[in-house]
């Protein structure tokens, strides 16, 4: 019988998703299913994996999910958030939760991706793509770069500053929204912010497609 | 000798009896997000080179995976693949003075290009409420009179018609280019890289949606 929760660490109410591993955390589909499940509050390992397998078709261990747990809170999405202490019990049984109630997916590629290797392998892929596309020669990659950064950073900042000023609106919009829901509401907005101010882009725009 | 050079000696032939498709469009983004999942996605990157037996499959999976997996385990992960008709069973292999042929299994494609956000997609349950919270998010944010869910779906029905339409013609116009090009590409390099083109098609195409920008923002576009 439990005699109560001793809750040390609260969830914030807001977080940025941001980062390489964050956000391969955050998108990694069976870690998304315990991030929803979380959203009940804190919970022990035992009714983590009660709500987890109640979401699946084929149950998964303890162990599993507590690896699972484990890798969250590596990410710095989950918290050990307190203690249960039972009745009758000398030990505590511990409780996790998500770091923050609302997560928001920055899904927009920041000034430091442009300077990571992978960038340029992306950046060799799209010159040749959009040249099939334009049937003209590929814009060169440094002002494809020029281009991308623009477009991508500008509204990344938009979004940071609009996301952090209204989050307890974004809380009630996105309450009932699922992760994927979350992932694509953001990525539709993102587009429609960088359509509505064209001459942020403009002259990279020309110079890559003359 | 070793097992693996009594293999390499053993005579075999491979009978292809399904050719891979040049590009397979995933409409569901469930089923699209199975390709990035980690327990299958080293399935399609050891298939990337061609078709595989399970055994030889097993080996390359253990090789790319992070952490080992068991040949029944990678052999229902195949058939789950398999079910959602993303895996197909190419051909089968003959080996000389054997009686029993292995499966060959193979990439259902060359390559997956994800286009969920069809026609009917704004029609969905789920179409519909992503609208919603949209339209919601982007009052706060322009505070445009013009704004109605009618609208935004219109922009959005829009613009991924035409990524859609510019998309399929690329891809089919230089299918064996485009391997060449994305066939080394992790798959999230490739959905970055999709997401890139697509961004670049849009804003390369503007005037197509130009109408449906300005109807739900006619104040913030009033000059441009």
């Amino acid at each position: 019988m439990s005699l109560g929760d001793y809750i040390t660490v609260e969830q914030k109410p807001l977080m940025l998703i941001e980062g390489k591993k964050q956000l391969k955390a955050y998108n990694d589909p069976k870690l998304a299913i315990l991030l929803e499940t979380l959203r009940k509050g804190p919970m022990t390992v035992r009714e983590i994996t009660y709500e987890y397998n109640r979401r699946i078709p084929k149950p998964k261990s303890e162990i599993t999910i507590y690896n699972y747990i484990k890798t969250l809170e590596d990410a710095d999405l989950v918290i050990l958030a307190g203690q249960r202490i039972s009745y009758g019990s000398t030990s505590a049984t511990q409780l996790f939760s998500r770091k923050a109630q609302l997560m928001f997916p920055m899904v927009l590629m920041t000034d430091k991706y442009w300077e990571t290797e992978e960038s340029k392998e992306l950046l060799d892929a799209s010159r040749s793509l959009v040249s099939f596309h334009t049937g003209e020669d590929s814009p060169s990659s440094s002002d494809l770069k020029a281009l991308l950064q623009n477009i991508y950073s500008v509204s990344s900042l938009k979004l940071k500053e609009f996301v952090t000023s209204y989050g307890d609106s974004l809380k009630t919009i996105l309450a009932d929204s699922s992760q994927e829901e979350v992932r694509e509401t953001v990525n539709l907005f993102s587009l429609v912010m960088i359509l509505l101010e064209p001459e942020k882009y403009a002259n990279e725009l020309k110079k890559c497609f003359p | 000798m070793s097992t693996e050079l009594r293999r390499e000696l053993m005579l075999h032939k491979d009978f292809i009896t399904e050719e891979q498709e040049q590009v397979f469009v995933i409409k569901e983004e469930g089923i699209y997000r199975l390709l990035s999942d980690s327990k299958y996605s080293p399935i399609f990157e050891a298939l990337n080179h061609g078709p595989l037996t399970l055994k030889e499959l097993v080996t390359e999976y253990n090789r790319i995976a992070e952490s080992p997996k068991k040949q029944t385990s990678i052999y229902n992960y195949l058939m789950d693949l398999i079910n959602k008709n993303l895996i197909i069973k190419a051909g089968q292999r003959i080996i000389s003075g054997k009686t029993a042929t292995e499966v060959l299994y193979g990439k259902r494609a060359k390559l997956y290009y994800s286009s969920v956000l069809t026609e009917e997609y704004w029609t969905t349950g789920q179409g519909k409420s992503i609208i919603s919270k949209i339209y919601q998010m982007l009052n706060i944010y322009t505070l445009s009179e013009g704004l109605s869910e009618e609208n935004l779906t219109a922009l959005f029905h829009n613009i991924f018609s035409n990524f859609h339409t510019e998309v399929g013609k690329i891809f089919n116009e230089h299918s064996d280019k485009i391997n060449k090009i994305v066939s080394p590409l992790s798959f999230r390099q490739l959905s970055r890289t999709t997401a890139v083109l697509n961004m670049l098609i849009m804003v390369l195409n503007s005037k197509s949606y130009k109408d449906e920008l300005k109807a739900c923002f006619p104040s913030k576009l009033k000059d441009k």
